[in-house]
């Protein structure tokens, strides 16, 4: 029972996460320096982020051993797509923290590495809508047993 | 600390971001270039779990890419905000590669 809560709270998070990373790729495409409200959305969307994605990890255990192998066999596409969301989860979160971090260390003329940074948490957010789809669709095939 | 080397630290961030994810994926292109991937149907029986190996040499391979880069802006002249442009741009390349082979070679 509480992998599925945890798996449906992980769920909920990543969607989260693909909306809130759409906050500062917007906010930093000019360059400006981070407001107050800029720095609660940056660290906000990481804290998200880096939820969800420890949730996955948290559940990768009990799914590997009680869902990967169903899902295989309900359909083979459907457990490779599983591989290629695991893929880009890794991506999404390195790309979250480490944008995160150059906009929080960036001195306040930085605007060029504050519009990197807008870049990269667009291109996360992107993965991250994918990686969500990906989610619900695998879920609505093979989820924990008991459901 | 001043402000050229907080400049420096986030290039080096914004080189993990990219960095890290590349690790990853060409750890996955040589595992199936091995043919280390073994049928799904006995995965419940491998103790290894690869993804944590994948990510845990990924984030190494990264944070040593990220202070290599500090060191050379250290070292050069070259201005960190020249550097964060074109890892702007970069982004969306590696993004698009980190993707594609994310879905073709799972």
């Amino acid at each position: 029972v509480i992998d599925r809560v945890l798996q449906a709270v992980h769920g909920h998070a990543g969607v989260l996460a693909a909306i809130a990373l759409l906050h500062p790729a917007i906010l930093l495409r000019d360059g400006r320096p981070l407001s107050r409200g800029g720095t609660w959305s940056v660290g906000l969307t990481a804290l998200i982020t880096a939820l969800a994605y420890g949730l996955g990890i948290g559940i990768y255990g009990s799914y590997r051993t009680h869902v990967k192998r169903e899902l295989f066999r309900a359909s083979f596409e459907a457990g490779l797509l599983f591989e290629t969301k695991e893929h880009l989860a890794f991506a999404i979160i390195c790309m979250t923290l480490g944008a995160a971090f150059a906009t929080f260390v960036a001195p306040r003329g930085a605007s060029e590495l504050r519009r990197a940074s807008a870049r990269i948490f667009g291109a996360a957010a992107v993965l991250c809508f994918v990686t969500s789809a990906l989610g619900i669709g695998l879920a609505a095939i093979r989820d924990f047993p008991g459901g | 600390m001043t402000d050229s080397a907080r400049q420096r630290l986030a290039v080096a961030s914004l080189v993990f971001a990219l960095a890290a994810p590349l690790a990853y994926v060409t750890q996955r292109i040589y595992e199936r270039a091995r043919g280390a991937i073994v049928s799904p149907f006995l995965l419940v029986r491998d103790l290894h779990v690869g993804y944590f190996y994948r990510v845990a040499i990924a984030v190494f391979v990264g944070g040593a890419i990220a202070a290599i880069a500090q060191r050379v802006l250290e070292a050069s002249d070259a201005r960190p905000e020249r550097v964060g442009r074109r890892l702007g741009l970069a982004a969306y390349l590696i993004t698009a590669i980190v993707f594609f082979i994310s879905l073709r070679f799972p």
